[in-house]
This record gives structure tokens, sequence and C-alpha cells, in this order.
């Protein structure tokens, strides 16, 4: 289990990339599905992982956002800071 | 239907922006403008253009920290919710305040905007659901079902159903018209912090205290993955 309360999600425009923004400044990937989301979901790998985690600062992250065109990340955290991702 | 390029799985830093003294409590983007707000503990908004990440503009009207924040879809108002237990929504043309919402008994924790920009969706610590016709002053339906405080809600895509997660430890799916619940995912094992729909409406996520993430298949209606270790 992962040590860290997991305050805000946020799933990219394709539905293949989720972000999770924990305490102590830590954002996390997970890729719900490997294959192509516009298949069936009789189709679709059953299977979840985490892909890997990036330090945001410091304290907690408590919103994320992603913009219109699907790519760029912003993250909101205790620190006051609006961290840009690309 | 519009496709998107992939987000990379390896995001770099590419901008810090000095955006409150305090902390920033919740962030929302808007659907089709280049436009990010976010909601401070100071009790302040800001928005900002994230072309050339200037601030646009910036607000109060409350008197405790700001917990949920969202713009209209159609860009024309600005829903703050707050610890003082109201909800602000703000004309975002003028800057001036068009409606307060005061009838909540306990710290509003989310808003949300429905994808026609006619409702707006608020949670509760006072374990309710509450919608309100944005040209009304009064709530339109208050749902009932969750046991302890209500953290967030999110509209299921383009249509009447919406989520909701609870420090009762469930998610719940609502029919925002007939005011009922249509399922409930029982599974975390603590607080239950935010929900989201994919895209497609046929997903959703849930995440909690533990730091655990959750995802459940709606038609299946069952949990896909347990948990991430």
């Amino acid at each position: 289990m992962f040590p860290l309360s997991a305050n805000c999600l946020q799933i990219d425009k394709t539905g293949n990339t989720i972000y999770v923004g924990y305490d102590k400044g830590k954002m996390g990937v997970i890729f719900p599905n490997k294959i192509d989301p516009n298949l069936h979901n009789k189709d679709r790998d059953p299977k979840y992982s985490l892909g890997s985690d990036f330090k945001v600062g410091e304290l907690s992250v408590n919103g994320i956002g992603i913009n219109l065109s699907n790519t760029q990340i912003y993250t909101g955290s205790s620190d006051g800071n609006i961290v840009v991702w690309n | 239907m519009q496709t998107y390029p992939p987000l990379t799985s390896t995001p770099n830093v590419s901008k810090v922006i000095k955006a409150h003294d305090k902390p920033i409590g919740c962030i929302a983007t808007h659907i089709r403008k280049k436009v990010l707000a976010t909601g401070c503990d100071d009790a302040t908004f800001k928005i900002f253009n994230m072309d050339n990440y200037e601030e646009l503009g910036s607000g109060s009207g409350h008197t405790d920290y700001i917990s949920g924040i969202d713009i209209h879809p159609k860009g024309l108002f600005l829903a703050t919710c707050s610890g003082d237990s109201t909800i602000n929504v703000n004309d975002l043309s003028t800057g001036k305040n068009k409606i307060t919402y005061k009838d909540f008994k306990s710290i509003v924790w989310d808003v949300k905007f429905h994808d026609t920009g006619d409702f707006l969706l608020s949670c509760s610590g006072d374990s309710t659901v509450r919608l309100f016709d944005i040209n009304m002053d009064k709530a339109r339906n208050i749902y009932y079902g969750h046991t302890d405080a209500v953290n967030k809600v999110n509209f299921q895509p383009f249509t009447n159903y919406f989520a909701s997660c609870s420090a009762d430890k469930t998610v719940s799916i609502w029919d925002m018209r007939l005011g009922l619940t249509v399922q409930t995912f029982y599974g975390h094992l603590n607080v239950v912090n935010d929900v989201i729909f994919n895209t497609r409406g046929d997903m959703l996520y849930s995440c909690d205290a533990d730091g655990v993430v959750k995802a459940w298949d709606i038609r299946k209606n069952k949990e896909m993955y347990l948990k991430i270790n």
C-alpha cells in the first residue's frame, strides 16, 4: 500500500494515463490501459499498473489539471506553487 | 471524434509559477479556453492564462479557505466553495458576484458545473450533495445517502449522472433527475478523497487517504483492480 494519502486525481484526454496527487509533494502516474481505449470493455487488458512517481515539491499536491491539447499537466500544491509539466 | 496526442508518462517540469503565498487547495481548467483557476487557503482565487502564465484576475468573497473551484463550460462564471459553508458564483465578465448559496450546515468541499452549464453540483461535510440551477437561489435537489462528509463530486460526461466519494469510504453514482443512487461501490478502507470518470464515462477512478487508487467498471458494476502496490 502506498504510504501517502492520495488527494486528487486527473485523467488525460486519451484515457490512457491517470495522474494522482499525493502528500509530501509526490505525483504518481498510472496506466489503466495499455491497449486501444476504443476497444470494447471485454477486450481490455484488466491489469492496471503504477508507472512511476515524480517529486513535485515538498508539500501536498492538492489539485491536478490538464490543458486543452493534452500536452501539459498542471499541479497545485500546499507550497502555493503551480508546476507546469510537459 | 477528436483525437489527442498521448501525454508523456515521464513528465518534466517546464515552469514553476508562484501563484499564492498560502497553500493551493484546488485547481480547475476550462474545457475550451486556455485558463487555469486556483483556490487558496487565504480565501482568494486567481485565474491564469496558460499561454503566457500571466495572471488574468483574482478575487475573494469567502471568509475561510477555498476548498473547490470550477469554471463554467461557456466561460461565463467561476464557482468557488469554501470552509465558510458557502458557494460563490462570480460573473467572469464583470468580476462581480452573481449569487451566493448559503444553506449549508457544514464545509462545502467541491463544486462542479454540468456540461450544459445550467446546473452546479456541490458536496458538503453535512453528508449531502446539492444541485443548484444557477438561475435560482435555492437547491433544486438534495441527495441523501452518504453517512459522512462527501469530499468530491464529478459528472459523468454529457449525461445526467454524477459520482460522489465520501469519508464513509464509499463511492456512489447518482441519477441527477431522480435523486436516487444508481450504484454504490464498496472497497476503500479509508476516506475517499477524489473520484473521476474517464472521458468515455464507462470507468470510474477513486483514490483514498491510504494512497490507494481503485478502478470501477460501471457496466459490470465491479472493481477492475484492487490497489497500487
